[in-house]
C-alpha cells in the first residue's frame, strides 16, 4: 500500500515538473515556434487601393527561403481597373539590411530586375479582389547576414477619375529576423 | 526437370547481373562526384595529401527553391604523429570553391565576404589530432556563395595541413539547384 502511494506521488511530481518545464521552454523562445503568425503590413488607402506586404514567418534560419507576398487590393465599393506589368516591374521591393544599408541584389536578382518589358495589360479588380505576387525575397536580395531586415514594397495605382493617372503607394515596413 | 532447374538458374544469373551492373553505374557516377539520384547522400573521400584526407558529405544532389545546401566534412590525420589543427569559429579554417557548370567562379555573398575577407574575426582554438583522429565541421554553401541562379554547381572543400601548411583538397561534388518559379 505504501509502495503504491509512493508511486502515485512520484508520478504526480513528474507530470507537474514536465508540464512546468514545457511551458517555460515555449515561452523562452517564441521565435522558434514553427507556425508563428505571418507579419502582414498594409499601406494607407490610396485611390481606393491598399498595398500588402506579407511574410510567412517572423524569423528564419540562415539560408531558409523567405517568402514575401505582396499585392494591391481593391477597397473601393466598385470595380477598379488595374494595369498589370511583369511582377517585378509592378512591385518594387526594398530590403534594408541589419547594418541599415540597402541589401545588394543577388545574381538572379540583378537579372530579374533588369528586365524591362514595357508591356502592360489591363485587369479588372472586383471589390475586395487582390492582385499579388509571391517571391523568395532572399533569392533576389543578399540576406546572408543574420539580424533584422526591414522590407517594404512600392507600387503605383490608377486614380478613380483618370485611369492613366497613377499615384504612388507604399506598404508599411515589415521586419524579418535571420537567426545567427 | 533438368530444363526447369536450368531456367531457374538462368533467371537467377540474369537478376544478379542486373543488380551488379546497377551498382557499378552508381559507383562510377559517385566516383566522378556527379549527382546520382535526387535524394541520395553523396559522400566522397579525398585523395591522401601530406598525411591527411578530407571527406565531404552532402545530404542530397538536388536542392529546390533555395533550400540550405549543407556540406559536412571530415579531416582525418593519417600521419603517425600527434598533430595540432587550428579551428576557427566561422569556418575560415576550411575553404570552399564553388564554380558553375561552365567553370566560372561563383561570387561570395555579403556573409561570405565578411568571413573570408576578415580572417581575424571570431576566436580560434587548437585541436589535438592523434593518429587516426578526425575533425568534423559543416558549412552552408549557399550562405557563403551566391547560388541564386538555378543550375549545376561544382563544390570543393580545402584546408591546410598542420605544420607543412600544404593544401588538402576534397573531391569535387556536383549539386543541382532548381527553382519552381
Amino acid at each position: 500500500m505504501l509502495f503504491y502511494k509512493t508511486r502515485v506521488v512520484v508520478l504526480s511530481t513528474l507530470i507537474y515538473v514536465s508540464a512546468t518545464f514545457s511551458q517555460t521552454l515555449v515561452q523562452a523562445d517564441p521565435v522558434a515556434l514553427p507556425n508563428q503568425p505571418a507579419d502582414e503590413k498594409t499601406s494607407d488607402n490610396v485611390a481606393g487601393f491598399v498595398l500588402l506586404a506579407r511574410l510567412d514567418k517572423a524569423a528564419y534560419q540562415p539560408v531558409e527561403p523567405i517568402t514575401l507576398t505582396t499585392g494591391v487590393k481593391n477597397q473601393r465599393a466598385t470595380d477598379a481597373w488595374y494595369h498589370t506589368m511583369l511582377p517585378y516591374e509592378a512591385f518594387k521591393i526594398s530590403v534594408i539590411t541589419p547594418n541599415g544599408k540597402p541589401a545588394t541584389l543577388t545574381d538572379y536578382g540583378k537579372r530579374m530586375l533588369s528586365i524591362d518589358s514595357g508591356s502592360t495589360q489591363s485587369k479588372i479588380l472586383r471589390p475586395g479582389d487582390e492582385y499579388s505576387l509571391s517571391c523568395v525575397v532572399n533569392r533576389l536580395y543578399d540576406m546572408s547576414l543574420s539580424g533584422d531586415y526591414k522590407i517594404s514594397v512600392e507600387s503605383a495605382v490608377p486614380t478613380p477619375e483618370d485611369k492613366l493617372k497613377w499615384l504612388k503607394i507604399v506598404s508599411k515596413t515589415a521586419t524579418v529576423t535571420v537567426k545567427p | 526437370m533438368i530444363a526447369s532447374k536450368f531456367s531457374i538458374l538462368l533467371v537467377g544469373a540474369v537478376v544478379c547481373l542486373f543488380t551488379l551492373s546497377g551498382r557499378a553505374d552508381q559507383q562510377s557516377a559517385a566516383a566522378q562526384g556527379a549527382p546520382t539520384q535526387d535524394n541520395q547522400v553523396i559522400e566522397q573521400v579525398g585523395d591522401p595529401s601530406n598525411g591527411f584526407t578530407l571527406t565531404t558529405r552532402f545530404d542530397k544532389a538536388v536542392f529546390k527553391n533555395g533550400e540550405p545546401i549543407k556540406v559536412a566534412f571530415r579531416l582525418k590525420n593519417l600521419r603517425p604523429t600527434l598533430e595540432y589543427f587550428s579551428r576557427s569559429g566561422y569556418g575560415q579554417d576550411f575553404g570552399l570553391k564553388v564554380t558553375t557548370a561552365d567553370g566560372k567562379l561563383v561570387p561570395l555573398t555579403q556573409y561570405g565576404r565578411i568571413i573570408y575577407d576578415s580572417p581575424g574575426i571570431g576566436s580560434s582554438i587548437t585541436i589535438k589530432m592523434k593518429p587516426g583522429d578526425k575533425v568534423s565541421a559543416t558549412l552552408y554553401v549557399n550562405r557563403i556563395y551566391d547560388m541564386s541562379e538555378g543550375g549545376k554547381y561544382n563544390i570543393t572543400v580545402s584546408t591546410r595541413a598542420p605544420k607543412s601548411g600544404t593544401v588538402v583538397t576534397s573531391k569535387t561534388t556536383s549539386v543541382i539547384v532548381t527553382f519552381d518559379g
